[in-house]
């Protein structure tokens, strides 16, 4: 399945990239995705971030299963 | 869904507007506001001059629809409106305005801290500090 992954603020900045599509197997966790952009992304190894699919907050043991829209999140300084 | 957002800082003369309106709504007694300012802050020896906001802003928007709606749950509330900036805002300008309205004064005081310390937690937003030399550093909330 291919997935829209978007990257915000301090980790678009560091990977030089806001968004990509990328093709992942259609049971691909969260943790797994995790490395496969640390693979890609070296530098995300050193960041800190969270990441969220369709707009919620997942954990490293959810499982992608229809075409999902992810997104890297650095650390939050609204307000 | 509501968006919060708005370009650029936010007004005084936006604030007094949100303020005027509401006084149609007589059964309210107590408003209560919070704003939050860039501040200059001098970061080693560079003196920040901005803040430039950007956001997941469908993932924001959902965010501050359940924080209002929790809200809404929380305290006896007549209005809850939520404002952030998006883009850049000066220092001395402001980037949030928090507005609670109710019948009685106790429940505003308890909501808007309630309201303002969700969003700085939750709000997928992203403020780059921005230094005279156009240099910049990425704010982290505490």
């Amino acid at each position: 399945m291919t997935i829209n992954i978007l990257y915000f603020g301090l980790v678009a900045e560091a990977i030089q990239c806001s968004q990509e599509k990328l093709v992942f197997n259609n049971t691909t966790s969260v943790k797994e995705i995790k490395k496969i952009l640390v693979d890609k992304h070296n530098v995300l190894e050193k960041l800190s971030y969270q990441i969220a699919v369709d707009q919620k907050l997942a954990s490293d043991n959810q499982i992608l299963t229809t075409a999902s829209e992810i997104a890297i999140l650095p650390p939050f300084s609204g307000g | 869904m509501k968006n919060v957002f708005r370009q650029g800082p936010i007004t005084s003369e936006f604030i007094g507007n949100s303020i005027h309106k509401h006084q149609s709504k007589t059964s309210i007694g107590a408003h209560n506001i919070f704003l939050g300012q860039v501040r200059a802050d001098q970061i080693e020896d560079k003196q920040v001059t901005a803040i430039e906001y950007s956001a997941y802003e469908e993932m924001a928007n959902k965010k501050f629809h359940e924080i209002r709606e929790a809200a809404f749950e929380k305290f006896e509330l007549t209005c809850s409106h939520i404002y952030h900036s998006i883009g850049k805002v000066g220092v001395g300008e402001i980037c949030l305005f928090v507005f609670v309205s109710a019948p009685h004064r106790k429940v505003v005081f308890e909501a808007i801290e309630y309201l303002v310390e969700r969003i700085k937690k939750e709000a997928p937003i992203f403020g780059k500090e921005v230094f005279e030399d156009e240099t910049h550093v990425w704010k982290v909330n505490n």
